[in-house]
């Protein structure tokens, strides 16, 4: 237990970087700490005001009975998604390995304080969720004295069974890719399948009930919501029953199925720690190599081939990062099965959604562009960039021009989704290119900038920079707001404003965009420490 | 070849860094710099190479100032750090390839030049490997044979002869003595003195980000002592 409580202690002194931040003297680390602290705190504001104003809207209109369902299952998915990324390099992470492994310590220990810090990681997310769905219901439904108890009992076991899950996952993708020799291209493709296999799963609601919304079918909607939820997902019905109806049985169920999944994940993992270990440290060198002709290429050839092989290389970086431009193509896929007109046409104004979609498709594709947190993952490799004679221009340059590569194949194949779904005129046509291609680059640039204000070059792990430094988090989001403003005024002025409207939209981003991009050229690379 | 010129460079929230430093490398020189640990070399070796930034004085590398144009400055020059952590994702020979790259260094001597300094420390085989694979030794090597890529005026290596076998060693110095006998100079800090004093015909001795002594080895270091005497002596009267 001692050693539990060491190692444990060790694990969570830097959770975000607090460790750090607490005994800095330097005041730009600092004062980085304290924009992702803000960014940090907002996030947590927008998402808890999120869940209880649906919370509330569900109480009011009485159908108070589906929150406990609702936030339980939401905090499940958001815990799983937020731990499947990163519970393998958590758990196996190679930062302290030999040393560790050196000492007197037992690998149960050590798995179990590790297990213990991503349990505290996913208790914060499903905490946001949870907390104040449970409780709003417990206020304005009075569940009863049990039902209150389970509520706040609940809300520590819920986050149980998707950590395990995700640690399932990492244990399957870490013991696969340990086999292969681009260890990190498998293990994105199978996150990204899996992410992407979950939103479609979850999308299958069945949108006709929803969208012909009867105010006397309320109680009949309500339980096929809550039906639905429950199988899809079987927790959600032991915990919110646990909850509405202080449903002992449920409880226990729920709670022992998520200890007993718990223990034997831990014990699974501490019998093959070392195996596992040993196999993502294993080496392919092959020793062979015979010096043939060596091409000579241009500087920003060779910068953006760099970009490239340094993208390809971090599981964890592609993953965060190819979800936006994927998300982007299936959802101008959806645009043949989903009419927005349709959706919309119950609100009480005239908007133009079809001028906003090639907007929000260009928003979604920015979205955690890894351009955000480029110059962070240079990490301490940077001293190689700024010693060689590179200009920052050229060098962000190459960041860009890998970036725009990136995009370009997503970028093209919705283009022409979108094309083909919404059958544009010849204007429309010119705007729906023009627009998300100055959105994108207005993206880019400013997720540059942002990255260039807060960088964050000293970590032990990728997932400090692609999760959970300001810059990926600004960087993660910024993207989609900036669609979000563009697409307001599309969407509301009349079809006859629409090509003026779009065409002072467009000159302002290119305006901006070589605003900020000059902007980012006169950085001096030695202020980034 | 290199003058620094009243160098000062101080960190917020801290007394270390450097102060009012003054050395001058001549062409043909092979400059030690010696010093404690957090006495300021690898400082001034950052300042020298525009990793930091500084809050006074001049560096002027060939006669060029390095707060006026860096990138001439930095054509000129190959810098080595301590603990070379070089780009773990690409293989030994991309990494060779993308240094020649932003040097422009022409495919036939790029092929020569990697040849040469591959075989002679012998990680010719293993230039298909990913640095990731290295040990610290051969990514040392690595590190020194991409500084040599484009034939730099002045080498700044920090520290480097740690982590590379006696072998590695002799061809490093031997690279040394050659770049300074075709009129370059070789500036690099250390702690084995004796390889120093063997080596080098400069030292300068750097004390709390002072400089405490400076000039010629043959002049600092007088008949019957070593170099070790002197650096201590140097240290130790600072101190008194």
């Amino acid at each position: 237990m001692k050693q539990i409580r060491i190692l444990t202690k060790i694990e969570l002194a830097n959770i975000f970087s607090l460790n750090v931040l607490r005994y800095t003297k330097d005041r730009k680390v600092r004062n980085t700490g304290i924009a992702l602290g803000i960014t940090i705190g907002v996030l947590v504001l927008m998402a808890i005001s999120y869940v209880g104003v649906m919370s509330y809207g569900y109480i009011k209109i009485g159908l108070g009975d589906i929150v406990p369902a609702y936030v339980v299952f939401l905090s499940s998915i958001l815990t799983l998604l937020f731990c499947a990324v990163k519970a393998g390099k958590i758990i196996f992470k190679e930062s302290c390995y030999d040393i560790l492994s050196s000492m007197p310590i037992k690998t149960s220990s050590l798995v179990i304080s590790r297990y213990i810090r991503l349990y505290i990681e996913g208790l914060m997310v499903a905490g946001i969720v949870m907390i104040p769905g449970v409780t709003l219901y417990g206020v304005f439904e009075k569940p009863g004295l049990l039902g209150i108890i389970f509520g706040l009992l609940v809300v520590v076991i819920v986050p149980i069974i998707p950590i395990t899950l995700s640690v399932l996952f990492g244990l399957v993708i870490t013991g696969i890719s340990s086999r292969m020799k681009n260890k990190a291209l498998f293990e994105s493709i199978f996150v990204v399948a899996i992410v992407v296999a979950i939103f479609i799963a979850t999308s299958l609601v069945p949108t006709e009930e929803l969208n012909n919304f009867d105010m006397q079918a309320m109680g009949e909607l309500a339980s096929k919501l809550i039906d639905m939820l429950y199988k899809i997902y079987p927790p959600t019905a032991w915990f919110s029953k646990a909850i509405c109806e202080g449903d002992v049985v449920g409880f226990v169920i729920g709670t022992s199925i998520s200890l007993i999944l718990f223990a034997l994940v831990i014990i699974l993992t501490a019998s093959n720690f070392e195996k596992i270990n040993r196999g993502i440290h294993r080496n392919f060198a092959k020793h062979n190599y015979k010096l043939g002709e060596l091409e000579r290429k241009s500087i920003m050839k060779a910068l953006v081939l760099r970009e490239t092989k340094r993208y390809f290389s971090s599981g964890i970086y592609v993953t965060n990062t190819i979800i936006g431009p994927v998300m982007a193509v299936i959802f101008a896929v959806s645009l043949f099965f989903v009419d927005m007109n349709d959706a919309i046409k119950d609100l009480p104004i005239d908007i133009n959604i079809n001028a906003a979609i090639p907007v929000l498709f260009a928003g979604i594709l920015g979205m955690n562009s890894p351009i955000a947190t480029s110059i962070s993952m240079e990490g301490k490799e940077l001293w190689i960039i700024r010693t060689l004679p590179i200009s920052v221009r050229e060098y962000l340059k190459g960041k860009l021009r890998f970036n725009i590569g990136l995009i370009a194949p997503f970028f093209l194949v919705g283009e022409i989704i979108m094309v083909i779904a919404l059958k544009p005129s010849v204007l429309e046509l010119l705007w729906m290119i023009a627009l998300p291609v100055a959105i994108i680059l207005f993206i880019l640039v400013v997720g540059l900038a942002v990255n260039l204000k807060f960088p964050k070059l000293k970590w032990d792990s990728e997932v400090e920079v692609v999760k959970q430094s300001a810059s990926g988090m600004i960087g993660g989001l910024g993207g989609f707001l900036i669609a979000l403003v563009t697409a307001v005024p599309l969407i509301l002025v009349p079809g006859s404003y629409f090509g003026l409207v779009a065409c002072v939209e467009f000159i302002v981003l290119v305006v901006l965009t070589v605003i900020v991009y000059e902007k980012n050229n006169r950085v001096d690379m030695k202020m980034l420490e | 070849m290199l003058k620094i010129q009243n160098l000062t460079k101080c960190y917020k929230g801290s007394d270390k860094g450097v102060h009012q430093l003054n050395i001058h490398i001549e062409k043909g020189d092979i400059y030690a710099f010696i010093g404690h640990n957090g006495a300021g070399k690898t400082t001034t070796l950052k300042c020298v190479t525009g990793i930091h930034a500084f809050d006074e004085g001049e560096i002027i590398i060939d006669g060029i100032n390095i707060s006026e144009n860096s990138l001439e400055c930095k054509r000129r020059f190959a810098y080595i750090p301590d603990n070379p952590d070089l780009y773990e994702y690409l293989t030994g020979i991309q990494y060779l390839n993308f240094v020649a790259d932003i040097f422009q260094v022409g495919s036939s001597e790029r092929k020569d030049r990697i040849e040469r300094y591959a075989d002679a420390f012998e990680i010719t085989e293993s230039l298909g490997d990913l640095i990731s694979t290295y040990s610290h030794g051969m990514k040392q090597k690595l590190a020194i044979i991409s500084a040599l890529v484009h034939e730099p005026k002045l080498l700044i290596l920090d520290e480097p002869f740690v982590g590379l076998d006696p072998k590695a060693a002799v061809i490093l110095k031997d690279i040394m003595r050659e770049i300074c006998g075709k009129k370059g100079a070789v500036f690099f800090s250390t702690h084995v003195l004796d390889v120093a004093e063997r080596l080098c015909n400069k030292v300068a001795i750097i004390k709390a980000g002072r400089l405490i002594a400076s000039g010629n080895m043959i002049d600092i270091v007088k008949e019957g002592q070593s170099l070790e005497d002197i650096f201590m002596e140097a240290v130790d009267d600072e101190a008194n």
